[in-house]
């Protein structure tokens, strides 16, 4: 199964902590800084809603990037 | 004289509210804002989300709300509403772990309220933007009071504080302020009736109908054992001074509640708290029902029973709630019937009995008494 068509599954299954995981995977997968910043968006915010374990470091990650607060 | 100036006389001389204040859109819109909106109503109960995270959304007269119990441990009340494009954020009872997240663009709030997160706000990957100030984005916060596990709302933010508010019942029952346990699902029941919602509060006020409805109830409870509470201005219901405690066929009872007074031996009250909360105590048990108007001829009766300690009978708890559904459910037709009655044009409100049907005309009096407070401010 591919990346994507995980991605697509755990969306389904509202599968959100796998998401946090599987986003944070596609970003590593791309070259730019802006499709990076995309997934680990799409990861953080499923972090929030989950408190899960990840969500300080991504968001320190994003506040280091600019792109958030 | 007008039909509220009417309304307002001395019991004796008094008309009840016309008949348009329970059959049209027009005055349920009027006295959602002006007595409802205005004042300290009971929404929900805290036993409804009792774990941090709990969330739960609810439909009060229109107004989309959820309650939430936060990561302190306190309950809130907030708009249903996303600050973004207006999206509805929680939409079933459901365990908040960490944000609140809408489900259309995902803008994440905390249990707190704040905005935390504005993901792609500024274009993808892009969390913020210049023009977006989270801070002044946060969820609207309804104004909110706990008292008796009630959740009490005041939507327009504008009535005195609760506890000035309600201080004569609160002193009233002081000594049963005490830990309220709710009995779980044997102890919370909803009964929907095809009826206004201030029929509900008026049948509770009095104790005039109890031969006639309640046989079974006035057998012990007969009528000359009960008592008015009325406070013009604030509240009324009654009391009785014969309540006899539920036993199980091995005299089993529930344990009291603890150092009260001689009175309450065999004391009990059952006070309408207006606009919408109907509170009953005893030595060993209490309610709460909260009246959720629907329509002008259509309530939700939300009752839930509280014990004393945690661990009591499941058996006694469940004979005591079926014993209160019944005597509820005997309310009905009572409701429904007033409601249907209601729709003789030529009913004129109706006299009341001045000396049986004082806490009623108290409910009629300041249901008037707070329409034309409101007709006037919005004259000026």
């Amino acid at each position: 199964m591919s990346l994507n068509e995980k991605i697509l599954e755990a969306h389904q299954n509202k599968n959100l902590s796998l998401l946090v995981e599987l986003y944070q995977e596609a970003a590593k997968n791309v070259s730019k800084a802006e499709e990076e910043n995309f997934f680990l968006v799409q990861a953080y915010t499923f972090a929030l809603e989950v408190s899960h374990s990840q969500v300080l470091f991504l968001r320190r990650e994003l506040v280091s990037r600019g792109v958030e607060e | 004289m007008d039909n509220l100036e009417l309304v307002r006389q001395h019991v004796s001389k008094a008309n009840g509210l016309p008949n348009e204040h329970y059959i049209t859109q027009s005055m349920f819109d009027e006295e959602k804002n002006s007595i409802i909106f205005n004042q300290w109503a009971g929404l929900d109960v805290c036993s409804e989300i009792p774990k941090i995270g709990d969330a739960k959304p609810l439909n009060f007269m229109g107004l989309p709300l959820f309650i939430i119990r936060d990561t302190q441990n306190a309950v809130r009340v907030y708009q249903n509403t996303c600050r973004h494009r207006g999206m509805i954020l929680v939409d079933k009872p459901k365990k908040i772990q960490g944000a609140i997240r809408c489900p259309y663009h995902s803008w994440c709030y905390s249990t707190e309220g704040q905005l935390v997160s504005t993901p792609h706000i500024g274009g993808p990957g892009q969390n913020t933007d210049k023009n977006i100030d989270r801070s002044k984005l946060s969820l609207i916060e309804i104004r909110s009071h706990i008292w008796r596990d009630v959740i009490w709302v005041n939507i327009n933010n504008n009535a005195r504080p609760f506890d000035e508010v309600m201080a004569s019942t609160i002193e009233r029952w002081k000594e049963l302020d005490q830990n309220l346990y709710h009995g779980g699902e044997d102890g919370k029941f909803s009964l929907s009736v095809k009826g206004n919602w201030k029929l509900a509060v008026e049948n509770y006020c009095e104790s005039y109908h109890l031969p006639w409805v309640h046989p079974g109830l006035n057998s012990y409870s007969r009528l000359e054992d009960h008592y008015h509470i009325t406070e013009y201005g604030s509240h009324s219901g009654q009391g009785s001074l014969v309540y006899k405690q539920l036993s199980d066929n091995k005299g089993q009872k529930f344990p009291d509640f603890e150092n009260l007074s001689e009175k309450w031996a065999t004391g009990a009250e059952y006070i309408a708290l207006y606009p919408n909360v109907l509170l009953g105590v005893h030595r060993d048990h209490a309610y709460a029902i909260i009246l959720l108007p629907v329509s002008f001829s259509e309530t939700i009766e939300n009752v839930h029973i509280y014990y004393s300690k945690p661990d009591v009978s499941p058996s006694l708890k469940k004979k005591n709630k079926d014993q209160w559904k019944e005597v509820f459910e005997e309310d009905i037709f009572v409701v429904e019937g007033m409601q249907a009655g209601r729709l003789g044009v030529k009913f004129d409100g109706g006299r009341f009995s001045p000396q049986m049907d004082e806490p009623t005309h108290c409910f009629h009096d300041w249901v008037a008494k707070e329409v034309s407070r409101f007709r006037k401010q919005n004259l000026t």
